[in-house]
């Protein structure tokens, strides 16, 4: 299994009420409180499903979740 | 003896065990009610620096959990949230305890100017750790909250440096 940007950016703005515009590759989704907690968790749990990972406890963190490009390269690292 | 001390990663199943407890769930706000809470929000919570949770250890042992949210920077405010988790320990004044502990702490050491805290009014017992503390009531918003199905009102508590020193 494979996580697209494309699929990445459609299910926040589905699930989230986040306009597209909101998000470029940088924008900090967590820490700037654009997502709190629980949809984090939420995400969280969608990333886990389409990339067919188990993401642990010390690897939620901010370095690998907080924006888009951030994501992708965590699961492009945990899948390659 | 009634300790705080920053919520560590170890505490977090606890923790969450207690957030999932029906008693203690009902009372807490609508994104954690009616729905068990997974040791990964507190993961994802206390990732940011706008939240800060303490475990509260009575001689020792974990028995309750103080929480600072929405940590304002500039305005220097934050929502104050508690549990008791070891509902065999109610109405030792631990909590009264635990919570002064973490309104002093906050004005102290984080620096903030005020906090508030959120109620659901049939709430007795934790309007009086509030009370007993310093707080004061800044509001009533009428029906705002749903306990086990009724609305409830939601009342409104706020406390500032100077209310400590009066205490």
């Amino acid at each position: 299994m494979a996580l697209t940007r494309h699929a990445l950016v459609q299910y926040m703005v589905g699930q989230f009420d986040i306009e597209p515009d909101e998000l470029t590759d940088d924008t900090p989704l967590f820490s700037s409180g654009l997502l709190d907690s629980f949809t984090l968790v939420d995400l969280i749990g969608y990333i886990e499903n389409e990339a067919g990972i188990k993401v642990g406890a010390t690897e939620v963190t901010l370095e690998n979740l907080d924006t888009l490009e951030r994501i992708l390269a965590f699961v492009g690292r945990r899948t390659s | 003896m009634t300790e705080i001390e920053p919520l560590r990663t170890d505490d977090y199943e606890q923790v969450a065990a207690w957030l999932s407890e029906p008693n203690i769930n009902k009372w807490l706000a609508s994104p954690w009610r009616g729905k068990r809470t997974v040791p990964r929000v507190l993961t994802v919570l206390c990732l940011s620096p706008r939240n800060k949770l303490y475990l509260v250890r009575n001689d020792g042992a974990p028995c309750g959990l103080v929480g600072l949210e929405q940590i304002d920077p500039i305005d220097r405010t934050a929502m104050l949230w508690y549990l008791l988790g070891d509902r065999g320990l109610a109405g030792r004044g631990i909590m009264t305890t635990a919570l002064g502990q973490v309104v002093r702490l906050a004005f102290r050491q984080l620096g903030l100017r005020a906090l508030n805290v959120s109620i659901m009014a049939p709430n007795h017992a934790s309007r009086r750790i509030l009370e007993k503390n310093g707080f004061r009531q800044a509001g009533v918003l009428r029906n705002a909250l749903d306990l086990d199905g009724q609305p409830v009102d939601r009342i409104l508590y706020d406390i500032i440096p100077s209310d400590l020193d009066q205490g």
